[in-house]
């Protein structure tokens, strides 16, 4: 044993090393680097990319989840619910979410945001697919500065300015059977719908919201004439016998405007989105003979 | 056997780790290593730059470590609604709903474990870098614990990968790894690393050389 560990005498059982030349480089040091370059990389990215937050409250939250729940706009997803708590009066539920950072400029004075619900009323489905995917909060961009708290509305907004087309406020002194979701028709062709109702600002009348699709627009002119062409109009006359009248099954259930417009030289010129028109209650039986020839809107073929 | 312990390196031996020939060693001019006179293998008398190659690793696994907690690591997309969970959302979520056992276990293998071993592997590689005495035998213990409990962590990444492979049902029903789920493999891969990288003998190489 001592002989072995005495290096300067070794026997010849035990050899010593050979000694060569080593290249003295760490390659192992790439390895934070590289974990360095991505972790600062991810920070970079999320911060670059962090969601503007925003605040909203609703009177009522059922199916909004924090971290599942997103806000959509046109269908697409935009943002995600982060957490839902009561509001400090324990009146409102106040939703924290963040908008992804591209879409940042919805969140501005007079955004609007509403819960997407299925909802079924007469003539008028609508958000089914949440009955599936859960509700989600839809939002749709106002035109004031950014900003980051809202209140969130309880309905979806009557006159849905989304999609183009023109929109229309028919003045009428009774409601009838019209009820939103109704159709607007031309020449018995549904070109619209009507958004929703209200009683005008003093009650002495009724607002009917009505929105005509953006190729059918054209048709609208200065004198057009507006009647309600809800249910059944039955006339039981000696000579003409029973004459029952609908204009459709929808029209008999949900209500429904017509409009004709007069021949060309008295048509007017093409109203704006917001014109008034009259309702009359039904038509007067010149209009049914009008036939002005007018072009449609580039957008026909939709 | 005598009294005295007698290590290899304090006899100026080593052993080819190719032939297993036993060697002398002698030392090394600056830029000159040793070879086997036998086989021609490297020999080296301890992990070649062990405490380095462990605290790269051990570095890169603790920037990994940050991003394994803060991103999701798992997403579930269900009808087009997309749900994303951290390590530590899916503790607390456990928690919550009543399963705090699994919510503990969870949060023991993916949230302790790789901290204690970043925090124990840098504790042996700083004792050995001061040429530490202290318990020697006791840090080796560690090490070895270190070494046994890395690969567990793993655990996490398989049943990810599991249900990632098995819950393929389109529109209803898709998991999703997301970016922690990658940060956290390469932690407990770069630990794991790291461990094998770093040599015990070193522990022992300042801790005198009879014990006990």
């Amino acid at each position: 044993m001592n002989a072995l560990v005495d290096g300067a005498s070794r026997d010849g059982g035990i050899p010593e090393v050979a000694v060569t030349k080593q290249g003295r480089f760490s390659i192992i040091w790439i390895i934070p680097l590289i974990a360095a370059g991505i972790g600062g990389w991810l920070a970079y990215k999320s911060y670059a990319d962090r969601g503007v937050p925003i605040t909203i409250t609703f009177s009522d939250g059922t199916g909004i989840a924090g971290g599942k729940t997103q806000v959509r706009y046109k269908g697409l997803t935009v943002g995600q619910v982060d957490s839902v708590r009561l509001g400090s009066n324990d009146t409102r539920v106040v939703v924290h979410a963040t908008l992804e950072k591209s879409v940042g400029g919805l969140a501005r004075g007079g955004s609007q945001f509403w819960v997407v619900r299925p909802r079924i009323g007469q003539g008028h489905v609508s958000g089914l697919g949440t009955i599936l995917s859960g509700e989600y909060i839809q939002v749709r961009p106002g035109k004031g500065a950014r900003a980051t708290s809202f209140t969130g509305l309880e309905e979806p907004p009557l006159i849905d300015e989304d999609s183009r087309g023109l929109r229309l406020i028919l003045k009428t002194d009774q409601l009838g059977s019209l009820q939103a979701g109704a159709p607007v028709y031309y020449r018995e062709v549904v070109v619209g719908s009507v958004s929703g109702c209200r009683l005008t600002d003093a009650a002495d009348g009724v607002n009917v919201y009505a929105f005509i699709e953006e190729n059918y627009a054209p048709l609208v002119r200065e004198n057009t004439r507006f009647w309600n062409a809800s249910g059944v109009d039955v006339k039981l006359g000696l000579l003409s016998g029973l004459d029952v009248d609908i204009e459709s099954l929808r029209a008999f259930l949900a209500g429904g405007v017509a409009f004709a417009t007069p021949d060309n030289r008295d048509m007017g010129t093409q109203v704006s989105d917001g014109a008034v028109f009259t309702l009359y209650r039904e038509p007067n039986y010149r209009w049914l003979t009008w036939k002005p020839k007018i072009p449609l809107g580039a957008g026909e073929g939709n | 056997m005598s009294a005295t312990r007698t290590t290899a390196a304090g006899a100026s031996l080593v052993r080819c780790p190719s032939c297993d020939l036993l060697c002398g060693m002698k030392p090394l001019p600056p830029g000159s290593r040793a070879r086997c006179p036998r086989c021609g293998a490297a020999i080296r008398p301890r992990k070649p730059d062990s405490l380095a190659r462990t605290w790269a690793l051990l570095i890169a696994a603790a920037i990994f470590y940050i991003p394994a907690n803060v991103y999701p690591v798992m997403m579930i997309e269900s009808f087009g609604t997309t749900s994303a969970d951290t390590i530590m959302g899916g503790v607390k979520e456990l928690v919550a709903t009543g399963s705090w056992p699994i919510g503990l276990l969870l949060f023991f293998a993916s949230f302790c474990v790789p901290m204690l071993k970043l925090f124990g592997l840098a504790c042996l590689l700083m004792s050995v870098k001061r040429r530490s005495s202290w318990r020697p035998r006791q840090r080796t213990v560690w090490y070895r614990l270190i070494e046994v409990i890395g690969r567990w962590s793993m655990l996490d990444i398989f049943t990810l990968s599991i249900m990632v492979a098995l819950l393929k049902m389109g529109a209803l029903l898709t998991v999703v790894p997301g970016i922690g789920a990658g940060a956290f493999a390469a932690v407990v891969v770069l630990t794991m690393c790291a461990a094998i990288s770093f040599d015990p003998r070193l522990i022992w190489d300042d801790a005198g050389e009879t014990v006990r």
